[in-house]
């Protein structure tokens, strides 16, 4: 009995095999030499603000307010994470809603369309064109002025197109059977959506609003025409501007001192280590799911 | 047919139509569901048994995309004028496939009465919860520990849980989506007594192409075949019938 498989075997020629073998080596090669050259500035980068912020920190400037050329950081360092949270307030809810609303079909598809489009061009809108929006339309027309809502708010715009698709794919990740296994055990809306997609979501909506904390942390177009700046802390929501770290950076390098480059050198050093921190919790938390 | 009169009649289904924009699903489907019966919907893949069952809780009319018409009287009331999360505990599901939520068994059986949002004492709940797994034959197997994870028993036990956390909310009907066909044949066999048993205290609808368990269970078995019922008969009428779809489908399905 002949082998006809071993035989076909023997019959096979590698056509072109030096060819497609080059051809992977240059593709293999033009991909690490990419990666090489993000890492190494990513690498150089974070070393630099690193070895800059390090040397110059002292703990006056952690625990004191100030103007971006005296004093501290620390109205900066609380403005920030103040600003955050608001903007965490604003775009939370909208995003937790707007996600149940695309992935429980119920809606006409066209509704949801509208959504999804609405949350994509917003994520490309530049923050400068948000941070004008909301100082007419916040800071002036509703009279705000300079404040943590306004700012929060500038920021919520930003924040929410990233939060809703990363709550959405935490959704959609729930098997489809259970939902409806909930509906058919007699579970209205609000049911469905307090014992299955918010707890079983849990841990990608965490990774989510990290990611989305990280983002709006580092961010300071908008931040500018919205929520100013206070050379000490913000008294209220209204009316007062904050402080925040991506404007001492901006502003204390372009101020012709020496110690304001400091300022500006521990700002962004603090700023770059809570958004890798951050990231890579999210990361991690994300890989946990 | 004598016998069907003298049964009384749970579920009545006139000339239900359910499409999309593409589809006609079910084209004026006539059906009645007798009460303390096993009432087996038997037809090929896509014939439309599932959209039925999906259409007696209304569960169907989630989908914006699904157009349905006709009418379905539950103990002779309108199902449209019963609020459909009352009509769903009232009309119980399982679904083909086992899908406990991802907590521990008593809470997935204590799922449909905590929603209710009913004050229960905890003895009255452990007492209910303990009756339905027993009523599952889940209690026995599980030896009283309820605390372990749904998710992490087998696919046959997973399946009673479903039936358990259904049968909970003590409903009139029960209904099965191809409650088998998942199972391993030890398991698919506990199934088939669990539904024979459970025609005692529950109206049993069972979807299913298993011939196997029809014959063992069914009391009227109904033939959909592109959306219409093409014969409906007990159990030992249909499988003598002369109708060709009949025929057809037994010879293709044995």
């Amino acid at each position: 009995m002949t082998n006809s498989y071993t035989g076909d075997r023997r019959e096979i020629k590698w056509r072109n095999l030096g060819s497609r073998k080059l051809k992977n080596t240059i593709a293999n090669g033009l991909s690490y030499l990419v990666l090489g050259m993000m890492v190494v500035i990513l690498v150089s980068i974070f070393i630099y603000i690193m070895d800059s912020g390090a040397s110059h920190i002292t703990l006056t400037m952690l625990i004191t307010p100030g103007n971006t050329a005296t004093g501290g950081i620390l109205n900066a360092i609380v403005g920030t994470w103040e600003l955050v949270g608001m903007g965490l307030l604003f775009s939370l809810p909208p995003s937790i809603l707007g996600a149940l609303y695309v992935v429980n079909g119920r809606s006409n598809g066209t509704l949801s369309l509208i959504a999804r489009l609405f949350t994509d061009v917003l994520t490309s809108v530049p923050s400068i064109v948000i941070g004008l929006f909301a100082f007419i339309v916040l800071v002036q027309r509703l009279d705000m002025g300079y404040s943590l809502i306004a700012g929060g708010i500038a920021l919520a715009v930003m924040m929410l197109p990233y939060l809703m698709r990363i709550i959405e794919i935490s959704f959609k990740n729930i098997p489809r059977e259970q939902i409806e296994n909930a509906y058919a055990l007699g579970a209205d809306d609000i049911r469905v959506a307090s014992r299955i997609y918010l707890p079983q979501a849990k841990v990608g909506m965490f990774s989510g609003i990290l990611l989305a904390v990280s983002i709006a942390a580092g961010e300071t177009a908008q931040l500018l025409y919205s929520a100013g700046w206070n050379n000490n802390y913000a008294t209220g929501f209204l009316h007062s501007g904050v402080g925040y770290l991506t404007y001492v950076v901006w502003n204390g390098i372009n101020y012709p001192t020496t110690y304001s480059h400091y300022l500006a050198f521990v700002s962004a050093m603090i700023l770059m280590l809570s958004v890798t921190g951050l990231i890579a919790i999210s990361k991690y938390v994300g890989r946990r799911q | 047919m004598e016998e069907k009169e003298k049964v009384e009649k749970i579920i009545e289904i006139e000339g239900l139509k359910v499409e999309t924009k593409n589809k006609v699903i079910l084209d004026g489907v006539d059906l009645n569901i007798f009460k303390n019966s096993v009432n087996t919907i038997v037809g090929p893949s896509g014939s439309g048994k599932s959209t039925l069952l999906r259409s007696l809780n209304r569960l169907l009319e989630m989908d914006p995309s699904i157009d349905v018409s006709g009418d379905i009287l539950f103990e002779k009331r309108n199902i449209t004028d019963i609020d459909p999360v009352e009509l769903r505990r009232e009309i119980g599901l399982v679904f083909q496939k086992p899908n406990p939520f991802p907590m521990s068994v008593y809470d997935n059986v204590a799922f449909g009465l905590r929603i209710q949002g009913k004050k229960l004492k905890k003895e009255e709940m452990d007492g209910m919860i303990n009756q339905s797994l027993e009523d599952a034959d889940l209690f026995e197997e599980l030896g009283g520990n309820l605390k372990q994870g749904g998710t992490s028993l087998s696919g046959g036990q997973q399946q009673r849980l479903c039936i358990a956390r259904a049968l909970v909310l003590r409903p009139k009907v029960l209904m099965f989506d191809e409650p088998t066909s998942a199972l391993d044949p030890i398991a698919k066999g506990k199934i088939v007594d669990l539904i024979r048993a459970l025609k005692q205290k529950y109206t049993v609808i069972l979807v299913t192409h298993d011939m196997n368990l029809t014959r063992k269970v069914s009391d009227y078995t109904n033939l959909i075949y592109e959306g219409k019922f093409v014969a409906k008969g007990t159990g030992s009428e249909f499988f003598e019938s002369e109708i060709e779809e009949v025929k057809d489908f037994l010879s293709e399905a044995d």
